[in-house]
């Protein structure tokens, strides 16, 4: 209905900004770096909503599967001219793999220790990026050569920012497409509740596991292309900061949908850019948000704009006996 | 509309996009960088330092940058122009200094970027301002890689980090000859090249101990260093690890001679705070502050009057140091103020008399401040220790 | 080389106790309420502010500086409890994390601009010289925070065990329902369990601080550690949070010692996984889950 036509024209727009871009001349450099920049944090909060917001697990240490793909990607063009999409693979593979130590522990863990462990994940790689510098360059960080994408030079910053509107669509296709399939639906079982779904038959360990794989994965594709746009990574981008930054894109656009990622990380960057005076300011307004979010709009920006929609919200309905509240 | 059109709305926005890709090549924004010619009565310099996050401190030069320019506008301005400065935080990370130089060059459209803050956040902007041709000035980091030859636009200030350590080396060598020695050094970029300084001029160190700047314990280094009975412990590391480190060692009742480097010195609010301090050395490329020496009470006045509120601390000194050296850039410049004509007037500079000492720059050697010196506390202030200088510039 | 690992055993303690400090708040919180607080670092560090305040602006002795940051912490655990987590008590595990996330974000932020982040010092109130006992130097700071953990902690146990709130809150974690039913003021018991938490963050904070400076960041480190240390311990004994964080505090310092001080949190975390793998409880978990 109205949704698909906005979604559509949303889509061409973007595919016409950088023509737009050229009336006002060399500024848009800028720009197109800016919306490059928040179309990969897009696929970064798709993918982490992927995680939290479909199936249910919490990842707080997002931004590790980020710099891995960002290193892997970087280091794989430094070393030996690797193009973008070997990076973005290397990357994906290398995040998934990595995502199998947090993997097996999800699957084992009560929520508040997956928590934890996943902070300790995103510390951990941070931590080794700059210890590793005969590998990373510490934090002289790795700076990328020619930006090539399958033999055409990418370069400029209007075909950056193409490669990164395409990455985007096609992540917001595949996970989109995943809603409807088997695997999609037992992430969504196991999220709604995890003895039904095991009742159901739904392999829970294997399910949970592949939930974080594919979440990495995107991540870390993300960082490589991250990786050829800024032209440089160092290990002070990939912090708790960041990882908070991406979770905060997901709780205040509204968990378990695709929009609504993207609609948090159109509030977090736009918030982050325009309190960036101020410092502090950026933090408190969007941790005021996360809570306001959770009190009030739970199902998030999302849930409120739409209000008609069964919102996939963060507070249920309670099934079992109400504990009634206190006064 | 159904899912079915919806997809095949998204396949053909895909399909545009991809036929878009090859033919951008036409639509691409050029290489050089806007702003290259000052056209209108201001200049407008560009600048990126941390003001918040754990390396905040060191953003304060943003005030000392802010007090000259106003010191400056005040005369008259330079070369028939006045001057004015936009500062963004960047909270010292690499990907916000990126997109905010970005920011600074294609949209503010500033001339130069100038007395930016940092190691790595420098680092991830380096080869694009130069490629660019954008000038890059007086940035608050000594790493060696900014001291490379052909790095046309790129004009550090400090003394580099190696002359640091050999500095400190070098002071070792002549006044605790024989005795065992430490090293405690940041591990990254700062830390390492001042080791490295250090043992070029002083041979072997006894003890090396790394860390990073998220350390808030330093018992067991300390305790290590203390068992081991090493005499001179050297520090290589940022003012808030420094002070813990000074205080471990005062209530582990260890009291070796002890050598910081210029950077620790700086935050006069924690040195406040750190149990006896007294007879701590500390290297330095600056007059020690409170000191009478002209060039400082100079900064001092410029600070109270312009930008009074800021301590007149060497983080604001670092500022400081940043618009003299674009002033003498600009001052002599005649004709059209261009990039590559600053660029030529700052290759003129020779024992530039600056707050950081003398300042060269050659078409060759863009080096900078040659020589460090050794401060030392005393009874709540810093004295320069006599015969301590150290030349360690490359182009003696 | 004895005296050496006894040195570095007395400081791994010494952190340690900050550690177990954090680790029993979080504890009690989540005990009470079910709650993982991941904003109480922050709350510890908003209380020190409160001390930093109180001696530099009211000239405040130490001493009274530091009840008035205990009691301000205690109001601010009331205050969240009551207004956010009260309301949110049904809420699934997701949404109660994520508004203690939000909480931390939204204090070092406002913190922040209040107070800037050039660090601040804090003098030690503690200026006796250190002991030397035999090469062995024992530093006040270090007894003063292990003596505070175990009275702290003989506290807690005498306030659970004997007194009506203690079993109060032991009635409201068997089963929150049953307890309102028996006239136990649910709402005033949570409060009053998640302002003991909070205060317990703020000593270790303001023990903290002479070392690490006033800054909004001061307490990110520790807090990892205590969250490590409460998981350790079982989360949910607070013997095992006790006794988890001075162990921690050892294994940290004698990594720092003897591998890389830069990894040590990654190799925390890697010890951390392999017990979570082997006992996903912690080590003292379901096992021997007596609520001190």
């Amino acid at each position: 209905m109205q949704r698909h036509t906005i979604a559509i024209s949303l889509i061409v727009l973007c595919a016409l900004l950088p023509l737009v871009l050229q009336l006002i001349g060399e500024r848009q450099v800028y720009w197109l770096f800016v919306v490059s920049e928040f179309f990969v944090f897009a696929i970064v909060a798709i993918s982490l909503d992927l995680l939290m917001g479909r199936s249910g697990q919490i990842s707080l240490g997002h931004s590790g599967f980020v710099a891995l793909g960002a290193y892997a990607a970087a280091i794989l063009n430094e070393q030996f001219g690797a193009d973008l999409a070997i990076g973005m693979l290397a990357g994906g593979c290398l995040a998934g793999i990595a995502s199998l130590i947090l993997g097996f522990p999800a699957t084992r863990l009560r929520g508040h220790y997956l928590g934890i462990v996943t902070l300790g994940f995103g510390i951990a790689v941070d931590q080794i990026a700059l210890k590793w510098d005969s590998l990373t360059g510490g934090d002289q960080g790795v700076h990328l050569h020619k930006a090539v994408l399958l033999g055409l030079d990418v370069g400029t910053p209007v075909r950056m920012y193409y490669v990164a509107l395409v990455a985007l669509l096609v992540t917001v296709l595949l996970v989109w497409n995943l809603t409807g399939t088997r695997v999609g639906r037992a992430f969504a079982a196991i999220k709604d509740s995890e003895v039904a779904a095991a009742a159901m038959g739904v392999p829970i360990a294997r399910t949970k596991v592949l939930a974080f794989i594919c979440s990495a994965f995107l991540a870390g594709a993300a960082g490589a292309i991250y990786a050829f746009l800024a032209g440089f990574v160092a290990p002070e981008d990939f912090g708790i900061d960041s990882s908070l930054l991406f979770f905060a894109m997901v709780v205040i656009g509204g968990m378990g949908s695709i929009p609504g990622a993207i609609g948090g990380a159109i509030v977090v960057d736009a918030v982050k850019n325009a309190a960036a005076t101020v410092s502090g300011l950026s933090l408190t307004i969007l941790g005021g948000m996360i809570v306001l979010v959770v009190l009030f709009f739970p199902g998030g920006l999302k849930a409120w704009l739409r209000p008609r929609r069964a919102a996939t919200g963060l507070v249920h309905e309670p099934d079992d006996a109400a504990i009634p509240q206190d006064a | 509309m159904t899912n079915t059109s919806i997809r095949w709305g998204a396949r053909l926005a895909v399909v545009l996009a991809c036929a878009a890709l090859p033919a951008s090549g036409a639509i691409a924004a050029d290489a050089a960088a806007p702003g290259d010619t000052v056209t209108g009565d201001t200049i407008v310099l560009g600048q990126t330092a941390a003001q918040s996050g754990p390396q905040a401190p060191i953003g304060a030069s943003k005030w000392g940058l802010e007090a000259y320019i106003a010191s400056v506008n005040a005369r008259g301005g330079v070369a028939g122009k006045k001057l004015r400065l936009i500062s963004y935080d960047d909270g010292y990370q690499p990907a916000q200094t990126t997109a905010l130089d970005k920011k600074l060059v294609y949209e503010d459209r500033v001339f130069a970027i100038v007395g930016s803050i940092g190691s790595p956040t420098t680092a991830a902007v380096y080869k694009t301002l130069n490629d660019a041709h954008v000038p890059l000035l007086s940035m608050g980091s000594g790493s060696p890689i900014f001291y490379e030859p052909g790095l046309k636009y790129v004009f550090p200030s400090w003394p580099i980090y190696t002359t640091d350590g050999k500095t400190m080396g070098a002071f070792v060598k002549k006044h605790f000859a024989g005795q065992s020695t430490a090293v405690i050094y940041q591990d990254d970029g700062f830390g390492k090249p001042i080791l490295q300084g250090i043992k070029s001029d002083l041979g072997k160190v006894d003890v090396e101990i790394p860390y990073v700047p998220s350390q808030v314990d330093f018992s067991s280094a300390v305790i290590k260093l203390k068992s081991s009975g090493i005499k001179v412990v050297m520090l290589a590391t940022i003012a808030t690890s420094g002070a813990q480190i000074l205080n471990q060692m005062a209530s582990l009742d260890y009291h070796p001679a002890r050598i910081l480097t210029a950077s620790a010195c700086g935050y006069g609010g924690i040195f406040s705070a750190i149990a006896s301090l007294d007879g701590t050395y500390c290297t330095a490329f600056l007059p020690p502050p409170g000191s009478t020496d002209s060039h400082w009470t100079e900064f001092a006045d410029g600070m109270a009057k312009y930008a009074p509120g800021h301590p007149a601390d060497i983080y604001a000194a670092w500022g400081w140091l940043a618009g003299q050296i674009t002033y003498a850039g600009l001052e002599k410049i005649k004709g059209p103020i261009t990039r590559d004509a600053f660029v030529a007037q700052l290759e003129t500079l020779r024992n530039l008399d600056t707050i950081a000492g003398k300042v060269t720059y050659t078409p060759q050697q863009h080096e900078g401040s040659c020589c460090q010196l050794l401060w030392q506390a005393k009874g709540g202030k810093w004295d320069i220790v006599p015969d301590s200088a150290f030349n360690g510039s490359a182009m003696k | 080389m004895t005296q050496y690992l006894l040195q570095i055993s007395l400081a791994g303690l010494a952190q340690g106790s900050l550690f177990a400090l954090t680790a029993l708040g979080l504890v009690v919180i989540y005990n009470a309420s079910s709650v993982v607080n991941f904003a109480h670092g922050a709350m510890g560090m908003a209380a020190t502010y409160v001390a930093y305040v109180l001696i530099t602006e009211l000239h405040a002795p130490f001493a009274l500086a530091f009840v008035g940051a205990l009691l301000a912490a205690f109001v601010l655990g009331v205050v969240v409890q009551k207004a956010l987590l009260g309301r949110l008590a049904n809420a699934p595990l997701l949404t109660q994390i994520v508004v203690t996330l939000g909480l931390y974000m939204f204090l070092q932020g406002v913190l922040g601009m209040i107070f800037g982040y050039n660090p601040r010092p804090m003098a030690n109130a503690i200026t006796m010289a250190p002991v030397i006992l035999g090469g062995l130097v024992l530093r006040p700071q270090d007894v003063v925070q292990l003596a505070l953990l175990l009275i702290l902690s003989a506290a807690l146990a005498a306030l659970f065990g004997a007194t009506k709130l203690g079993l109060g809150m032991r009635a409201i974690t068997e089963n929150a329902y049953a307890a309102r039913l028996m006239g136990i003021p649910v709402g005033n018991v949570l409060g009053t369990a998640w302002g003991i938490g909070v205060l317990l963050a703020a000593v270790a904070a303001i023990l903290a601080a002479p070392t690490t400076s006033v800054t909004p960041n001061m307490m990110d480190t520790i807090v990892v550690y205590g969250f490590v240390a409460a998981i350790l311990g079982g989360f949910g004994s607070m013997v095992g949070a006790l006794v988890g964080g001075l162990v921690l505090g050892v294994v940290v310092n004698f990594i720092d010692a003897f591998l890389a001080p830069e990894l040590a949190m990654s190799i925390v975390f890697g010890i951390l996984l392999l017990v979570l793998y082997v006992r996903p409880d912690g080590l003292f978990g379901r096992m021997k889950v007596q609520k001190v």
